[in-house]
């Protein structure tokens, strides 16, 4: 018997690497999703003993929609979502879970305000500009937020 | 069904960049070719399956590292039992095929594959994509011989063994 090879020799090549760079982070995650979306599915079906027939007739379907709902290419609408949790009895919208937290903001300010100004003056029958500036200076110097968690 | 040489010499290859947590992922390097099908099948389609290719990459990643190589992702086209050949498809327009092995759900081995165009129901009637899938086919055979004569093996998820297929490739008259 030959052995050429114990194990697969480790791989790299740059065509692999112009592949990967084609993935973003944005398509990945909803790829991600879908398809994790259809791996509970699929395990919920598993779990109450039903195979993609009976399902099918549970949710008022044909069992082909059931095979493009596991394929993980299915976006899924959220009434969809309702009737598939109502039927398999599997979580898959959060939607009671806790409230997006309190969010408050608090500033502090300190007031300086710079102004300037002219104040016409009138002594003895002659007119003498005047003018006079005032340090008043505005600062705002602390924005804080505070979450409060409900 | 498509003339292959006599023996067609092939090795199994690890895609290490492709592997995550869960399945492995091999491809097929076939006699002294340089890269494996899977790199032929994204050079050979780049040009005009961009986001398709993306999308089939984002699935391979995610079963890689989060779900495994689950059945229902994949679609069985046409093959002898136990030939465990499947394809897998770009969403949401289904415009690519990619040819694959599902070794016990614990890793993959990806061939090539093309575009099959709209209106055509069966995938013989497009020669690139007979070709492919007569391809793998003929890998599957090859492989699950050597894992019946013990001369391939698992080790976790990794196939182990003579992973160099030279004498005793599959010939056309053996079928």
């Amino acid at each position: 018997m030959k052995q050429h090879n114990k194990n697969a020799k480790a791989y790299e090549s740059t065509v692999l690497d112009e592949l990967l760079s084609l993935v973003t982070p944005e398509e990945l995650a909803r790829t991600e999703s879908r398809m994790m979306l259809s791996a509970k599915i699929a395990d919920a079906m598993a779990a109450n003993k039903i195979g993609k027939k009976q399902f099918a007739e549970l949710v008022g379907q044909s069992p082909s929609v059931i095979t493009k709902w596991l394929s993980g290419g299915h976006n899924f609408t959220i009434d969809t979502l309702t009737d598939i949790q109502r039927v398999l009895g599997v979580r898959l919208l959060a939607l009671d879970e806790k409230p997006v937290p309190e969010i408050r903001y608090q500033v502090s300010a300190d007031l300086t305000a710079r102004i300037s100004c002219e104040i016409p003056l009138t002594i003895g029958g002659s007119s003498f500009g005047m003018s006079f500036k005032n340090m008043v200076t505005v600062q705002i110097s602390t924005f804080e937020r505070q979450i409060q968690s409900a | 069904m498509p003339e292959f040489k006599s023996k067609v010499k092939f090795r199994i290859q690890k895609l290490d960049r492709l592997c995550g947590k869960r399945p492995t992922v091999y491809s097929v390097i076939l006699d002294d070719d340089e890269l494996t099908l899977f790199e032929r099948f994204f050079i050979e389609n780049k040009a005009g399956y961009s986001k398709e290719l993306a999308d089939l990459t984002n699935q391979i990643v995610t079963m890689a590292n989060k779900v495994g190589v689950q059945e229902y992702y994949f679609t069985r086209p046409e093959g002898k039992f136990g030939q465990d050949v499947w394809d897998l498809r770009d969403y949401p327009k289904k415009r690519l095929r990619l040819y694959c092995m599902r070794l016990s759900g614990v890793a993959i081995i990806l061939g090539g594959g093309g575009p099959k165009p709209k209106g055509i129901a069966a995938f013989q009637e497009i020669p690139k994509l007979e070709y492919e899938n007569y391809l793998i086919r003929m890998v599957s055979d090859a492989l699950t011989q050597r894992i019946r004569d013990k001369e391939i093996r698992w080790d976790g998820d990794e196939i182990i063994g003579n992973l160099v297929f030279e004498d005793d490739a599959i010939d056309e008259e053996d079928e």
